[in-house]
């Protein structure tokens, strides 16, 4: 999806995560910064999703992780103690994590786009869509005119493919 | 979650059959597992940021709605205390007021002080006179058989 697609389909796409953000939040103004931060990472990552693609959906998955960053950094705040903030691939590079734990969750975000890359084309894209945009099967079937029982048979071996590689990577 | 019961997901999983909701499950139970083995911990890597921070939303919005907030529990002790008084005071509006025997507010001790009867029957026809005399003697006997008493001894 090139720059140009997005922006054509921006002012959708924002009002389903600030809808999500309101949801969560409750009020307008941190449903507005949810808007903003998830609406930037879609626009960073937009060029990796194939044009024609509905991404509405990842749209709402990176709005719920926007808004649960944002409440976990208040509570971090209110605790002043960045030790029960969560998990650590929900910390956003720009506040908690150590230098070196930077450089880890780059090189796992780099590894892990290297092992996705090696799938055929279209195991690649069923597996990213199962696991990027959170879609089901029958939203899968339904996309790409793939008959259910196929779409989970190339997703198992997608997924068998890629968590070989990655166990035999974590290993050396 | 036990081990085993992420196991299973972890073969469901790779077998293409999970649900995004078990996916969800999955993803919490092995941010929450300490020292995982490399195998879950690739599994956990595959699962990504996203299914994991979907998970927490979705877990934090079913707690919030379990959960009543403090604010919501005062409103709730506030209004039951209100109600119960209220009631209390609709059923003592409800008694009919009683008037105290004895007091200086009481109507019927007021007209017997404020209109003492004469000490002897002395008025009227001599029937009206003797029926005076058999009332107050009814009235109070206690007087009358001290009276009766007295004559006696005179004698």
């Amino acid at each position: 999806m090139t720059r140009s697609e997005f922006e054509h389909i921006a002012a959708q796409l924002r009002q389903k995560v600030l809808k999500v953000g309101l949801d969560f939040f409750g009020n307008r103004e941190d449903a507005e910064d949810v808007a903003q931060d998830a609406m930037v990472q879609l626009w960073r990552y937009c060029e990796q999703i194939d044009s024609g693609r509905n991404i509405s959906g990842l749209a709402v998955r990176v709005a719920k992780n926007c808004c649960v960053y944002l409440y976990r950094k208040r509570q971090a705040v209110q605790q002043r103690s960045y030790t029960e903030i969560g998990p650590r691939a929900l910390r956003h590079p720009d506040t908690s994590d150590s230098p070196q734990e930077l450089l880890e969750a780059e090189d796992t975000r780099r590894m892990m786009t290297e092992v996705v890359a090696l799938l055929k084309p279209r195991e690649r894209e069923l597996f990213e869509m199962r696991q990027i945009e959170g879609l089901s099967v029958n939203d899968v079937s339904k996309q790409t005119g793939i008959p259910k029982p196929s779409v989970v048979a190339m997703v198992s071996a997608a997924r068998k493919k890629v968590f070989t590689e990655l166990t035999r990577r974590m290993k050396q | 979650m036990t081990n085993k019961n992420i196991q299973k997901l972890i073969d469901k999983y790779l077998a293409g059959e999970t649900s995004p909701r078990e996916e969800q499950r999955l993803a919490l139970a092995l941010s929450q597992h300490q020292d995982l083995p490399e195998e879950w911990e690739s599994i956990r890597l595959m699962l990504g940021e996203l299914t994991l921070g979907e998970a927490e939303y979705d877990a934090i919005m079913a707690q919030r709605n379990t959960r009543p907030s403090a604010l919501l529990i005062a409103l709730r002790i506030i209004s039951s205390v209100a109600a119960i008084y209220l009631v209390g005071l609709f059923f003592y509006l409800q008694q009919e007021p009683v008037a105290k025997v004895e007091t200086a507010y009481n109507n019927k001790v007021e007209k017997q002080q404020s209109a003492p009867q004469p000490e002897y029957c002395t008025e009227g026809t001599p029937r009206e006179i003797l029926m005076c005399y058999l009332e107050r003697r009814q009235a109070q006997p206690d007087t009358y058989k001290q009276l009766k008493r007295m004559s006696n001894e005179n004698k």
